[in-house]
Formats: structure tokens, sequence, C-alpha cells
């Protein structure tokens, strides 16, 4: 829908549209159609509008140059959290006790604004949410150029701590291959993640549920974070049965794109994180209320110069969002009003001072804290700000390990930031000069022990896709990214169509020093493996019961390429001599059933056949015993290890056994293999009474049928156990005294 | 963020610290960080360290200060060292000296620092039944049979403790290094083995006296032990890894210091004296009649008033010697080995119990000082003929290695190698006999296996140390501390897998510095496209990682 008015007008009332027609110069007294058909005309009127903005008081000019910069469309909160951040609001509004309407309201009669209400909305309860300027208005607003917030820059840090660009890309690539490894996501029916999978997914990350450290900053629930903000960001997507989180593109197909459209889209993905929080406060949290505020943050950071390398405070910052928002902007969506702090005979100034040092101590516990964090998260995981850290020589924290409260935690430490340049380019993309990446140059070296150490700095997007191709990585660290060549990786990176020779020249290319002579001897020989390896099909192979009958063949005649003792695989166009051929074995078909097997595992031959397979599977599944075979846990859970899946070994057993699987069998080899059905136990309380006059007495009585679940047997009554002491006391009542031991 | 591209370190979040060997201050840059960090590889251009809280606190105990270690890392970064490894360096760094174990009267003291501590140790389970009466706020009495185990405890706890304890005498031993060998060589020690010595007794103090000392494999560590018990004049048990290191360590002691022969004496399987000087193996002392026996020859630890133990090869401890040296902590200790690195992580043991690094020079240093040989390494992938290929392809996997080891192609690449270092010193290593009797009859060289008695093998080690033999063949006896510091090729023709421990004691037998500077030769025989090529691999990323040159020759098909 084009952000024109006319597409807005109908879910107004007349009232709130005759306003609007007002400001445009519009007489009192038509209708609503009237005052649309009015309005639509000046609006194509270019001097009519200029006139108009022209009369706009301070604010309202600002408010519209503001929705220009957001593209037209704004939330009414942010739209008054940033006029307010820029010190430039109205202050009547803030004495309403529904500031925001009354805030929207105002600019909606100014005729600029127009509120995006959906239709039912209009009568009941009208939603000033959303604000919109008229395409035609926003043509004759100029770029807006909005002041600086007065944040004083402050000293160089002692030391300081920033991301790389391609170590941001580094993670990103490296997270979603870990997806593409696991093949998705799986999702639960409501939609969310299965908590299996995304351990799976923080194993293969080498994380911590808890929280990681980054570069010494603790980064809370890692796998939900990064989870989160790809769903929203729509690297990942849900498959067509809605039963995985997917990929949305390959990674190489991601990984082309530039450095800024890959972050600023997981940018955006964190900024609606609704899953994850930056911190875990006790009590409630209110998800909207994060996302505004990481909204607000941004807003922020956009609102300092984008021409300097400028360091500030922390500090500063808190002080001044506190001082301009903290009477609008609270993390739980509640903030206590002043009225509640009115006493009988205390001046209003001292009652004022009372609210703002509750609220400053409310913004202490809170706002100040996840402002914290948010810097030490997603703003510097995403290579967006350089923070700045004092240096602190006493600790007394467990060393055990890196945990939150290590001396590796480096949040509390954070004194100052400043935005990086990957920052400003993804804050001011209007003002963005050059590209971020590097050209491909040499920017890493090979080990003689296969890894390859790359530098950060100087790696190039296509380098990282070739590396990601055909190396397996070890490690990210601030400056440096760490590989390994193994056969494995480099197979999956020919597999992927190119060749030796342009393997080995890109890795040259890309290397600072000559590749070592082992390394690329030992490449070249899997690589030359690889392709000897051939698949034959239509294949004859004739098996001998032993080599001298084999020798004896050969000696007659027989073509074809001796494979062990037994074996003789066949010239192909070798015809077959029938008369040496005792029994034909045609794998495509069902193979003999041969098996019985007990409940207990034991499993027995019924006859000899000389398939190659029959033997293959029982050493597979199963412990040798004597001349027979057993089923056990340990060999199950050794097979599973190796890689089998159960439905294997049923399978197998299904076509092999001359009966059907014992059930029980079945359900423990389905447990041995990890799948463990649930079933439960719990000790219980019978009543038994062997003559059967007195069972029914009991069993039919009114007074006391309350007492038992159910009848186990004809003699046997089950107790509910709440009810024991009471059955007791009404037995006792009927003089009967029941022995404690009952033996069954 | 400042960049020095000049530095050699890059200082990482994780603790590791990676060292740009071209880099024009990389040897400065290694000095300056070899006290306080572990090197865990050192492939061709860039090695890898690790700061440890063992590594901080084995700096600390060698007097090291925080500031050194924060300025060394500081001045060498290529970027900005990472703030939490300062900090963590800093919390680690202080920890050490926190408590503090000292002697009163019969009793010992565990001194903690302050009070908080005190509380936190009474309530930790591996020290709280330690502790006995608490003397005041901060000052605990302790039982000194509870000494090792006390300080494992803190460890643990992670507050290590200084022990200042000291040590009781053993008997007298006047004992002296010539400055003339029997053999008529002149002796003196080298300057990096006398700063061993030195840090290792600080003359005679309490906080000196127990310790690791690590150097390269040939770089004379039996002379640092020999100088050791020089210093403490005392009796001495020296324990070993195995029987042909007891007799080297006899020659030695013999060869370089005034002792008479009786003085010493072997405790081993063979023959059981004790002498002033007494040289028994790890083995023998483990040994027990069944698994949850006693072990009969502890005895020995308290045979005669020892003043100082030497643990050789102090990464082989085994878990029983650990045991019995817990209760020896009275007496000096001094490990010696080239790494401190254990396969079991029982590093913590080592620095509790035997006592912190006390020093330790980088091979690199010393090859490039000429002190041990440099060495390079060589995979020659042999192809098996067409009937080998074929055993091997449908054998069963278990037998699959031993079929590649035994490629018999490997015995022509063997005469060849004789044939091209002919005029050299060389070794032939293999793991399976028959093989080695084959290359025995066809090379005409001795064959030496563990059947071979020890005078024979003596023999033979003493003919080739004088040249009377140019060569040797040798099963797995070769693999642990000869003596031969003339042979400077060794060629392998089989292995045991992917052993590294074996192959760094191979490669050991050639690195002893060469007179006329040569370098040594490593020729390893693998079959080609076989299993055996995999378990190479292991051992060729071991090598590289330990910075040998490593190259790989693939002989043609047949």
């Amino acid at each position: 829908m084009g952000l024109r008015f006319e597409n807005y007008f109908t879910h107004l009332t007349t009232p709130l549209v005759a306003d609007m027609a007002r400001s445009w110069g519009v007489d009192k007294g038509l209708s609503q159609r009237q005052y649309v058909v009015a309005i639509s005309c000046i609006l194509n009127d270019p001097t009519q509008i200029q006139r108009l903005i022209a009369g706009l008081k301070p604010y309202e000019r600002l408010a519209l140059e503001i929705a220009k910069s957001e593209g037209g469309k704004i939330s009414t909160r942010m739209l008054a959290i940033i006029l307010q951040l820029l010190g430039v609001e109205d202050p009547d509004f803030k004495t309403q006790s529904h500031h925001d309407d009354a805030f929207a309201l105002a600019l909606i009669r100014t005729g600029v604004f127009i509120p995006d209400i959906k239709s039912n909305e209009r009568y009941y309860n009208p939603n000033y949410e959303i604000l919109i300027s008229d395409e035609r208005i926003l043509a004759q607003v100029e770029q807006a150029q909005l002041p600086h917030i007065p944040l004083v820059k402050t000293t160089t840090p002692e030391a300081d701590n920033y991301r790389r660009p391609a170590s941001v890309i580094f993670s990103i690539l490296g997270f979603m291959q870990a997806i593409a490894l696991l093949g998705g996501i799986k999702l639960t029916k409501s939609g969310k993640p299965q908590v299996n999978s995304l351990r799976k997914l923080m194993k293969a990350q080498r994380w911590e549920e808890n929280g990681i450290l980054i570069d010494g900053f603790w980064f809370p629930q890692p796998t939900v974070g990064m989870i989160t903000a790809f769903a929203n960001s729509g690297v990942l997507i849900p498959n067509s049965d809605k039963s995985m989180l997917v990929l949305a593109n390959p990674v190489e197909a991601f990984a082309n794109r530039s450095y800024l459209i890959q972050i600023g889209q997981i940018l955006s993905g964190f900024i609606v994180a609704n899953e994850w929080a930056e911190w875990t406060p006790t009590g409630w949290i209110d998800v909207d209320r994060y996302i505004e505020a990481r909204r607000i943050l941004l807003e922020v950071l956009k609102l300092l110069p984008s021409d300097n390398q400028d360091w500030y405070s922390l500090e500063d910052l808190e002080q001044f969002l506190f001082e301009r928002i903290s009477d609008r902007f609270s993390l739980i969506g509640f903030i206590h009003s002043v009225r509640q702090f009115q006493t009988p005979g205390v001046s209003q100034i001292e009652i004022e001072q009372r609210w703002r040092e509750q609220r400053q101590q409310d913004w202490q516990k809170r706002e100040k804290q996840w402002l914290r964090q948010a810097f030490a998260t997603w703003l510097y995981l995403l290579g967006i700000v350089e923070l700045g850290l004092t240096r602190s020589t006493t600790t007394s924290a467990p060393l055990t390990s890196k945990n939150k409260s290590s001396p590796s935690n480096q949040t509390d430490a954070i004194v100052s930031f400043r935005i990086t340049e990957l920052g400003r380019a993804l804050l001011h993309p209007e003002l963005a000069s050059r590209p971020m990446e590097i050209i491909p140059q040499p920017a890493w070296i090979v080990q003689p022990n296969f890894e390859i150490l790359v530098y950060l700095d100087q790696i190039a997007p296509a380098q990282i896709i070739f590396l990601d191709r055909y190396a397996e990585r070890i490690d990210i660290q601030q400056h440096t990214v760490q590989y390994r060549l193994t056969r494995e990786s480099v197979y999956q990176g020919l597999e992927k169509g190119s060749s030796l020779a342009e393997f080995i020249d890109l890795l040259r290319t890309g290397a600072k020093v000559a590749l070592p002579q082992n390394v690329e001897i030992d490449i070249s020989q899997w690589a030359g493996l690889r392709e000897q390896i051939t698949i034959r099909r239509d294949t004859q192979i004739l098996e001998f019961p032993d080599p001298q009958t084999m020798q004896s063949a050969m000696a007659k005649g027989l073509n074809g390429k001796i494979l062990g003792d037994h074996f003789v695989l066949l010239e192909q166009n070798m015809p077959l001599i029938d008369s040496w051929i005792e029994q034909r074995i045609c794998y495509d078909k069902l193979l003999a059933s041969c098996l019985r097997i007990n409940e207990i595992g034991e499993v027995k031959q019924t006859q000899a056949v000389a398939d190659l397979l029959l033997e293959t599977q029982l050493k597979r599944w199963m412990e040798p015993r004597d001349q027979d075979w057993a089923l056990t846990q340990a060999s199950v859970k050794l097979a599973i290890q190796a890689g089998n899946k159960v439905s294997d070994i049923l399978e197998f057993l299904e076509v092999r056994l001359t009966h059907p699987l014992p059930p029980v069998l079945k359900v423990a080899l389905t447990a041995w293999a990890g799948s463990e059905p649930t079933v439960e136990m719990a000790e219980i309380v019978v009543l038994r009474c062997t003559n059967p006059e007195v069972f029914r007495a009991i069993a039919k009585s009114e007074k006391l049928r309350s007492h038992f679940v159910g009848k186990l047997a004809p003699d046997l009554l089950l107790v509910q156990r709440s009810q024991l002491k009471k059955l007791k006391q009404d037995l006792a009542w009927l003089g009967i005294n029941p022995l404690e031991q009952l033996k069954i | 963020m400042s960049y020095f591209p000049e530095n050699a370190l890059i200082i990482q979040s994780d603790r590791s610290v990676l060292l740009e060997v071209h880099s024009p201050r990389a040897d400065e840059a290694r000095v300056a960080i070899a006290p306080f960090t572990e090197l865990i590889k050192s492939p061709e251009h860039i090695h890898t360290y690790r700061i440890s809280p063992l590594s901080i606190w084995n700096a600390r105990a060698a007097g090291l200060t925080i500031d050194a270690m924060l300025s060394a890392l500081h001045d060498h970064a290529k970027y900005p060292m990472p703030e939490a490894v300062a900090q963590e360096i800093a919390a680690l760094g202080q920890r050490y000296g926190l408590t503090t174990i000292d002697r009163e009267g019969e009793y010992l003291q565990l001194k903690t620092a302050d009070v908080p501590l005190a509380e936190l140790l009474v309530r930790n389970e591996h020290v709280s039944p330690l502790l006995g009466k608490r003397i005041s706020p901060t000052v605990f009495q302790v039982n000194p049979a509870y000494r090792g185990v006390l300080k494992q405890g803190l460890l643990s706890a992670g507050y290590p403790a200084e022990d200042l304890a000291g040590y009781i005498s053993g008997d007298a031993l006047a004992i002296k290094l010539r400055e003339t060998t029997q053999t008529g060589a002149s002796f003196a020690l080298r300057d990096y083995q006398k700063e061993a010595v030195e840090a290792f007794y600080q003359a005679g103090a309490v906080r000196g006296g127990s310790g690791v000392i690590v150097l390269p494999c040939g770089a004379g560590k039996t002379m640092v032990g020999l100088a050791a018990i020089a210093s403490v004049q005392e009796n001495t048990l020296i324990l070993t890894s195995n029987l042909t290191s007891v007799h080297q360590w006899q020659r030695e002691i013999l060869d370089k210091t005034t002792l008479p022969e009786d003085a010493i004496a072997e405790y081993s399987g063979a023959v059981k004296n004790t002498a002033p000087i007494t040289l028994a193996t790890y083995q023998i002392l483990s040994y027990r009649t069944h698994r949850d026996g006693e072990f009969p020859h502890f005895d020995l630890f308290n045979a005669r008033a020892w003043g100082l133990i030497i643990y050789d090869e102090v990464h082989l401890l085994p878990a029983p010697i650990f045991r019995i040296t817990a209760e020896l902590q009275a007496r000096r200790r001094l490990g010696l080995t080239a790494t401190l690195i254990r396969e079991d992580g029982r590093e913590g043991d080592v620095f509790t119990l035997i006592g912190p690094k006390r020093y330790d020079v980088p091979w690199r240093e010393l090859e490039g000082r000429g002190f041990i040989a440099a060495a390079e390494c060589t995979e020659i992938r042999v192809p098996q003929d067409a009937e080998q290929q074929m055993a091997y392809a449908v054998a069963p996997k278990r037998l699959q290695f031993r079929i590649a080891a035994e490629n018999p192609r490997k015995f022509a690449v063997v005469k060849d190698l004789l044939q091209q270092q002919i005029g050299h010193r060389i070794l032939v290593i293999g793991e399976y006999i028959e093989q080695l009797e084959t290359v025995a009859q066809l090379t005409r060289l001795p064959l030496i296996t563990g059947k071979t008695p020890q005078r024979e093998r003596d023999r033979r080690y003493e003919e080739f140390r004088d040249g009377k033999i140019l060569g040797l063949i040798l099963s797995r006896v070769g693999n642990f501390a000869l003596d031969l510091p003339d042979a400077d090729v060794l060629i392998q023709i089989s292995g045991k897998y992917g052993s590294r421990q074996e192959e760094a004691q191979r490669l050991g037998r050639v690195l002893r510095p060469k007179s006329d500077g040569r370098s040594a030769q490593f020729f390893s025989l693998v079959s080609l496209r076989t299993c055996e090529e995999d378990f190479a691999r292991h051992r060729q990323l071991f090598l590289a990682e330990q910075g040998y040159s490593y190259h790989i020759q693939v002989l043609a098909q047949i």
C-alpha cells in the first residue's frame, strides 16, 4: 500500500479528519468524504504543502523529518522517544496520562501524519501506535539533519576490544555451517526449536548452555540468541511441513553477499529477538520493551557524530538516557506515577524528588545493567562497537572454569565505547563511501601440521568461502582463525566441483609463505586416491570353497581378477561356466531366512547359507557364542556407536528370521539402541481378603469404597495411599485388624 | 586498535599465544615468554604457547613477578593483549604464595594470607581433612605425613602452596665432578646446565631443593643430575625408566665424578643392592604380585637416608611412585624431563609432589647454539607389489597394519639408504623381529632385541660408540635412553601404530650434537596407500608440531 493518506482515511472518525482538514485550511461543517476530497486536492499542490510545513512547530517538523528518514512510517513511541532524546519534545504531553496518544493526536491534527488504524479498531479502541506521512508531504521535507546528542567524548581507554568484520562473518558462517551439518533445527509442534536439537548445535559450536565468553565478554544463552536472531532475520526459515528450521539459502550463497548485507540482516534479527535477552534479571521480562530498548539504543548510536572516532563514556550515555527518557521508558513496561508519591503536606517539588530517586534506584538495577550487557553482547558480537576497558588487577573470583564470574569476564570492566567503521556503515548506510571488504591477498600460513592460520585483518570474503569449502574450522579468535586440512575436508571441497590444481593454486595464492612440501604431497595423494575409486556395476563374482579349487579353475581358463583366497572378479565379457557354479545368489532378491532367535537374544543358524552378507551382519550386531551368536546389550550398543541404526537390525532380522521376532526382544533392541520406552513403577498398598463374602462386603461398602482405587484380583483391592489411615480406622471399627505382612 | 607488525606474538582470549617464528623479534619474544608459558606445538612457521594456572605458578615459584609476565606480553604483542588474559594472569599469579607450608618443631604449619582464605580452605573437601589444630585465625597445624597430599589439595582448591618446610639431611656423600673424564676427555658443565642446577638447589635454601628441570633430548640432563648430586653432597636415589638408562647413569657417574665403583649400586630385577648412589627403575618399584597387593620394593625409599631423589624422565612417572613421593616431601627431589606435558594429564601432581619447574631452555635455542643436532625427517612411502596389495586388501583389519609394516619392498629401500649414507653412523629400528632379522641378514649389521643378553647389548653399544661398527639394528629396546652420541642416521622400518612417544624417543637417539655439526637424518619407511600411512600421519603431525622439517618421498609403483 502506497504512503498516501487516501488509503487510511476510511478508518478515521470524522472529527479527527475534520481536525486534519482544518490544518490544511479547509472550512468546518463538511462531511467526512468532502474533507477527504479537499485534503487530497491540497496534497497535490506542493506549494500548499510547503506552506503548511513552514508553519509547523519545531518538534513537529523534526518529527516529520525523522519519519522521512524511517521511510515515512514510524512507531509513535519511538518518534516520541527520539524527540525526547534530542530534547525537543513539547513538554506539555508529559503531564497527560496517556501521553503517547496525546502526542500522536497532536501530530495527526497538524495534518502531516495519519494513524495506521485497522478497520476493527475504528470505534472501540483506536490505535495510534503507528504514524504515517503522505509521500507527497515527504517529498517536500528536507533530508533530516538531526542534531547530535550532547555526549562529551571521553579519554582513550587503557585497553580496548573490537571484532573485525571478517571475525563477525566467520562467526555467522560458522553458525550457519553447523546448522547445515545438522540438517536443520527440529521444531516442536508449537514451532519452537527442540531442546535436543539446540543441544546438538551447542555441542557442534563447543558452546556452553548458560553462556560463553566472546573475547572476554559474557554472552548469555548463545544458541538461543543466535537461533532467534537468525530466524527473525530470515536466514533460517521453517521447512515445508514446519518441522524444522532450515537455512533459507546455502551458506556459500549467503557468504557471497557483502559484509554489510550479511551483518545488517543478522542485526535486524537481534533487534527483534523475542526468545532471548541480554541478561536474566530476576522477575518478569517484557519482551516488547527489550525490543524497544534495542531500537532506542541503535537510535542513540545513530545520533552520535558519525565523522570521528571519539570514545564515549558508558556511564555518560547511561546518565544521558536516564535524564532524557527514564520517565517514559522502562524495561518492565511500568513506571511509578508521580501521584503515587503524593503525601499530604509534602510539596510538589519534594514529591517529584522522591519519585525521581525511586526511578533512579529502579534504573540502576535494571536499565543500567541491561545497557552494559547490550554493549557486551550483540553490539560487540556484530562488530558495531569497540569497547574500552579499565584495568583492574584485583579479583577473588574462582578460577576453575571460564564462567560468568571468572576474571576472564570483562563485561564489568567496560567503561567506554566507540562506533567502529562497520558500525558507522550499518547505522548510516547513506554515508558508506567504500565497501568494507578487502581484496584477496596472502592472508594465511599453511603449517606442516596441516593447520592454516588465517589473519582476520587481511582476509577477503572470497577467501573465507574458499577455506570453509576445503578445510575444517578449528577455532576463531579475535585476530585469527585456525583451520585444519584433513582428507575428509579436502574430499568435501573437491566434491563441490573444483579440481585439485585449482585448489592447490588458490591455497598457494592466499598463503604468505610457501606451502609445506609434506602438505602438498599429501593433498595430491588424497586427491589421487579419490580419483582412483571406481564403482563397478553389473559385476559377477565367483566364490570358491578353497584356494586350490580357485587356482585349478584359473588354470582351466577362468579369466578374471583374484580377490583374496576365495573370490574371482570375472572379466566383464566373460560368460559364466555353469559347471563351476553350485549355487547362485542374487543379492537384489530376498536372501535366505536361516536364523532362529529366542527372547533372551540367543541366535541359532538353522541352515547354512552361502551369501556374503550374513556373517558381516551377524558380526556387526552380535557376539559369537561357540557355534552360535547372541544379541546383547553391549553388542547392540557397539553397533550403534559404530553408526548403525536400530532399523537396520530389525530389517535384517525380519528377512533372516524363520519366525517373528519375539516382541520383548524388539523392545529390548530399541531400548539398547537408546530409545528407552517409558514405564512407571510405584509401591502400592493392597488389601487382600480370601474370604469371598467378607471381600464382597468390603468392596461394595459405601463407607469403605472411597478408600480403594480399584480391584486387582478377586481377592485383592488397590488401596488409595492417602486414605490408608482412614481405612485402617474403618476396618478397626469393623473389628478387623489387617495383618501388615502380605506375601504375594 | 593499535597494531605492531614487527612484534611476534598474537595473544588470544583463550590464553593461547601464537609466536610468528619469522618475525624479526621472534627470538626475543620466545625468551621473554618461555618462563611462564607452556610450548604446545612448534611447527615451522607459527608456534603455539599456552598460559595455564600451572605455567603461571611455575613462573611465580621461580620468582617471576606478575608485572614481568604482563610486560613481556605487552612488549611483544602484535595486537593489544586481550584484557581478560591480563586479568587472568594477575588473578592466577596473586594466588601463588597465599598459602605457605613452614616447619615448626616436629609439626608443619599451613599459613594463609588472610582469614577469608583460611575459612575457604576449612570448607574445602580436599584440604579440610588434612588440617590439624587451628593455631591462629590464619595458621593451622599440619601432620608432616600430609605434606604432599596437602599440597595436592591446595592446588586443586586453586591456592598452590609455597613449601618452605625444608628438608631432612641425608647421609653425607663426598662427590666432585671431574675436569677430565676417566676416558680422558675434558669435561665442564655447559652454562645452561650450571644455571639449571643453581635454579634447583638455590644454594641449599628452603625455597630450592625440589623441582623439575626441562631440557630437550640430547641436552645433557644426566649431567645436570650429576651436578645436583655434587651440590647436595648426600646419598642419592636415582629412578629411571629402564635398565639401559640405569647403566648409562652408572657409566656417566663413573666417568665424570670422583665416586668409586662401589659407591654406586643397581637395584633391579636381577640385583638388589644399595649404595650411596643407588639406581632403580620405575618398573621394579611399581612391581607387586597382585593388583591390590603391597609394593614390596618401596622399602628402598627408606633403605638409606637419602638426601636427594632424582626422577629421570619425570613425564613417565607411574601413579604408585606419585603415591610414595607424597610421603617423601622432606627429601630433596629433582625431576628431569624433556616435556612437562604428560599423556595422563597429571602435570599438577608433578608440580606439587616433585616441585615446580625450576629451569628450561627451548630446544631451538640449544640447536641454534650447537648443543643439540638439527634433524631432518623424511617419510618414504614404499608401494607394495601386486601380491602384497591383494594380501593387504583382503586381510582382516587387525592384520592389515602388520602386513603393511612388513612390506618386503622396504628391505631394498633400507639397502639403498645404507648405500647413500655410507660414512654415517646408522641405527635401523623396527617393531617386528622377523623383519629385523631379515634386515640384519641383508646388511650384516648386528641386531639387538629384548632377548639379547645385557652384556652382549652393552658390548655392541660400546663397539658402536667406538666406531668399530657403523650401524646397529634395534628392536623396541632402541626406544629408550640409549647413549649412542655419534648416531646420526636413523631408519625406522616399522613402528608401533601412531605412538608419538615412541617417535620422540627414537628421534632422540640421533639428536646428540655431532662433532662436525652435521644434521641428523630420520627416515621413516611407510607402505604406500595402507593404514600404515594413516598411522604415520599421526607421527608426521607430531614431528611437524615439534618443529622438525618433514619431507615426504613417494617411490614409484612397481
